[in-house]
């Protein structure tokens, strides 16, 4: 397998309604800096990274564009986001032209390069997929238990993910045609048969959701651990 | 000694005093040296003559133009930046009853604007390899004496601006000294006390050599704050 520099899909279309924001919560300053920016900083730096190919909020362009001329972020292109992630997905993966390509979401904002580079080692696999374990008790149910998970069976599933190209855009063109939505592409991978390989995902690798998480972020990010 | 062959440094005010011997003490070390000042591409340095390894160019550090103008050519040329030293002063002293809204202004926007302006184009140039950004303060910043008060408030505003971005930028590898010169005979200081013998006080090559020491790792230790150069009184 060649070492040929991969292109990104960065996903940053979310409007981010729990976080209670009344802006796109990607555009959030921690720091003083959008954390959308944070993997951006990361990624375009990479040598193992040939674009960056950004799904945007359609009524933000400028903004994205702005800040991206701020920070000198040189391999993004933006593109406007689909109405669901998994449509975003899709839209994005028309303008890859690479033959494989890494999957991230501006939620996590705290990915590390040597994180980045050890998921793109796997480059043999059709989809590569870092989880964690769920240190939780998990169960199914609604107002009343109905049943009991096993949590030593399940992960956590986290981004960036890893695939090759041509094998995703079949998995999602599979999923289209059948209605099918998942919340993210190694289910559809794993629906269209192919084997998702699972590797160790990080502990700080946050997604921020909610507003605990933008303290969380916060506090991690100025820790100096 | 470190290899500076494949830096890019760049020197604000450097036509004459500190900042030109800066700038020269650069140039002993191999780096591609931009000489930087309002005019300089009309009235360059004699002292550059038969040196290499230079490049002029103008730059008004406090017009946002200018700066964008001048920041775009370095990245067309050379793509990045090393080391920036942020030297290009002004300085009018006045009492305060004397001292104009614009005497105000152009004292804090040369010193201090144009110091922040120069920092934040060069990091865009900076951040992806890291680098050094060397801010040239005052000790009348630390020991303000009457008729300095705006150059006190812009040269502090330097230690502040300094001790800042030396947290901010860490994540880029990027290192910020911060010197405070005492009285140094420069051109400036010639028109600002003319009476004084420039022979009896700090010369602009000895302050230079010092802030070349902070051009190496060895120096990071100091990073972040104000380091005084001055005379024994």
């Amino acid at each position: 397998m060649s070492n040929e520099p991969v292109d990104v899909i960065l996903l940053a279309a979310g409007i981010g309604m729990r976080t209670g924001l009344n802006y796109p919560k990607q555009f959030y300053k921690i720091n003083g800096k959008p954390f959308f920016i944070m993997p951006l900083e990361i990624l375009d730096r990479m040598e193992e990274v040939n674009s960056i190919i950004i799904t945007c909020a359609v009524n933000y362009m400028e903004e994205y564009s702005n800040y991206l001329s701020h920070y000198n972020i040189k391999k993004a292109v933006l593109i406007e986001g689909g109405k669901t992630r998994q449509e975003s997905v899709y839209l994005a993966l028309q303008k890859v032209t690479t033959s494989r390509v890494l999957i991230h979401e501006a939620a996590r904002p705290l990915i590390a390069k040597d994180f980045v580079q050890e998921i793109l080692s796997y480059k043999n696999d059709d989809a590569v997929i870092p989880t964690i374990p769920i240190p939780f008790t998990v169960s199914e149910g609604e107002d009343y238990m109905t049943n009991i998970l096993d949590r030593k069976k399940l992960k956590n599933i986290q981004l960036p993910q890893f695939f090759d190209t041509k094998i995703l855009i079949k998995a999602h063109e599979d999923a289209i045609e059948s209605k099918f939505e998942a919340t993210e592409d190694g289910i559809l991978m794993f629906r269209l048969g192919k084997k998702v390989k699972f590797v160790n995902g990080r502990e700080s690798n946050i997604k921020i959701t909610s507003k605990i998480d933008i303290i969380i972020v916060n506090l991690l990010i100025n820790s100096n651990e | 000694m470190s290899d500076f062959s494949d830096k890019v440094v760049i020197v604000t005010g450097s036509r004459t005093g500190i900042g030109l011997e800066v700038g020269l003490a650069a140039l002993e070390t191999g780096a591609k040296v931009i000489f930087c000042s309002r005019d300089i591409e009309k009235n360059p340095p004699e002292m550059l003559k038969g040196k290499k390894n230079y490049f002029i160019k103008n730059l008004d550090v406090g017009e946002e133009k200018s700066v964008t103008d001048f920041f775009a050519y370095i990245e067309e040329k050379f793509g990045f930046v090393s080391i920036l030293v942020n030297n290009a002063g002004y300085v009018n002293p006045m009492g305060l009853l004397d001292t104009t809204l614009e005497n105000w202004n152009t004292t804090i926007n040369i010193n201090l604007t144009g110091t922040f302006l120069c920092t934040k184009f060069a990091v865009r140039l900076m951040k992806a390899k890291g680098g050094k950004i060397i801010n040239i303060s005052s000790t009348a910043a630390l020991t303000p004496r009457p008729g300095w008060s705006a150059y006190a408030a812009a040269k502090s505003g330097i230690i502040s601006f300094s001790a800042a971005m030396a947290e901010e930028l860490k994540e880029y590898a990027i290192k910020i000294f911060v010197f405070c010169p005492g009285r140094t005979a420069t051109p400036l200081r010639k028109i600002l006390a003319p009476q004084e013998d420039p022979s009896t006080i700090m010369q602009p090559d000895a302050v230079s050599r010092i802030i070349k020491m902070s051009f190496y790792d060895d120096f990071d230790v100091l990073e972040g704050q104000p380091i005084v150069i001055r005379e024994r009184f």
